[in-house]
């Protein structure tokens, strides 16, 4: 409708017929609104949003274009290192083995630190890099028998764990879980390795996997009678490249459980410990449940 | 006499170069080495190879991966074009662990892949199974006649 100024608006019109005795309408009473503003307004939450739509996904495709640009510089950073490490690392040990009767007691012992510290550096970088491939091929989550993916972990380490007079149990069934392969795998292969690792020299290591429901969650407890964890460091240790141990005392690079929790929460789930000093630790894995199990599960708990 | 079977070690580092000769030197396998310093060199080596009282067809290419200017990858592709070095086994050696480049690398015809340790004394254990597994186990008909 076209207003007194010429510009044109929007109305709402709103009417009601006044009808006579006999029914017929005579004429209409109502109130026209001039609802410019409010279409105008309309639109223009209508462009925000949109605008904030474009913004969020130009965002989201340049923090994965950044992401991916940080994996290649992580990738050709380790492999860049690892070339000059080895010349440090071999003509040390020529020289430390080569050279040993040119060199004195004092030598050799600083040749062996030069091994010895290139040595460290190199798993460092390997495990960066492992940590930085933790997921770099897509995750690619399908029903998965938990069972499965934890025994065939166990039975690599039951030959470690049987010579150190442990054992290993694994609570059956287990239920299936929607995840990805690798990254399962490797999430229980670190959590029973460091179960072993850190053990008491005091006892029998006993490790155990054990699973409860949580409606449409499965949360698996691993947990061992090994050193355990004092609570200040709880948190810590899920951090990249953190230790609590002197290298001679529990060697490592402090990796393993960054890499749990980045499969962990790339796999949808979620990663927590509760431990006691010397009496030993359990680390919760919440994880999804396959769609089929959850529907075939009975009901009754 | 018997020619002794020839190692090609292409290397651009120097240092590497190195190492590797230091590894093949520790290995009980006779052999002979050659190093090329770069690609370019290596095919140079290969071309020279074939004429009368030219030099010895390596029996084993260790190949490095990452060099300037014409890279392992490219160099394995050219040495399975030349009907000499066709069936030559080439070990590329590297120390990248990414999938991608082994593909790279097997899809050019590498015969087996080495990822270079950063303790030499592992390096020299892998290189002796190496060279025992290319010139004993599976030495070509004419090299093992030959050696």
């Amino acid at each position: 409708m076209a207003t007194r100024s010429g510009r044109y608006a929007w109305f709402r019109s709103r009417g009601q017929a006044v009808r006579d005795a006999d029914g017929r309408a005579v004429r209409m009473v109502g109130a026209l609104t001039d609802i410019s503003l409010l279409k105008e307004n309309e639109q223009r939450i209508r462009e925000l949003n949109e605008d904030l739509e474009r913004r969020v996904e130009e965002r989201a495709r340049e923090l994965r274009l950044v992401n991916e640009e940080l994996r290649h510089f992580i990738h050709s950073l380790s492999h860049d290192l690892r070339s000059p490490l080895r010349a440090v690392s071999g003509y040390a040990q020529m020289l430390a083995s080569r050279k040993a009767s040119q060199l004195d007691d004092e030598a050799l012992r600083w040749a062996g630190h030069i091994v010895d510290g290139s040595a460290r550096m190199g798993h460092l970088i390997d495990d960066l890099l492992a940590y930085s491939r933790v997921g770099a091929k897509g995750v690619d989550p399908r029903p998965v028998e938990l069972e499965g993916v934890v025994a065939a972990v166990a039975r690599d380490l039951a030959p470690h764990v049987g010579a150190a007079g442990g054992r290993i149990e694994i609570e059956s069934p287990l239920p299936v879980v929607s995840a990805d392969p690798t990254l399962l795998t490797q999430v229980f292969a670190n959590l029973l390795e460091n179960a072993f690792h850190y053990r008491r020299r005091d006892v029998p290591v006993a490790i155990g996997v054990t699973c409860e429901l949580d409606g449409d969650r499965a949360r698996v407890a691993v947990s061992d009678n090994g050193i355990g964890i004092e609570r200040e460091h709880q948190e810590r240790i899920f951090q990249v490249f953190e230790r609590l141990h002197a290298q001679d005392e529990y060697p490592g690079t402090g990796m393993g459980l960054a890499i749990v929790r980045k499969a962990v929460h790339l796999l949808g789930g979620d990663v927590t410990v509760e431990s006691r000093p010397h009496e030993g630790s359990t680390f919760y894995v919440t994880l999804p449940l396959a769609r089929e199990a959850v529907l075939a599960r009975p009901e009754t708990t | 006499m018997s020619p002794t079977p020839l190692v090609l070690v292409v290397d651009d580092n120097h240092l590497d170069a190195e190492l590797a000769i230091d590894a093949l030197s520790r290995c009980k396998v006779a052999h002979a080495v050659h190093v090329a310093r770069g690609g370019r060199e290596a095919l140079e080596y290969i071309s020279g190879c074939g004429r009368a009282g030219a030099q010895t067809l390596p029996s084993l290419v260790l190949l490095d991966v990452k060099m300037p200017l014409l890279d392992g990858v490219e160099v394995l592709r050219r040495l399975r074009q030349d009907r000499r070095s066709k069936h030559v086994p080439v070990v590329m050696l590297t120390s990248s662990r990414e999938e991608r480049d082994l593909e790279r690398c097997y899809d050019a015809g590498a015969n087996s892949y080495l990822v270079k340790p950063v303790s030499h004394e592992e390096f020299v254990r892998t290189t002796a199974r190496v060279l025992e597994y290319w010139l004993v186990l599976n030495a070509a008909p004419c090299a093992s006649a030959a050696g």
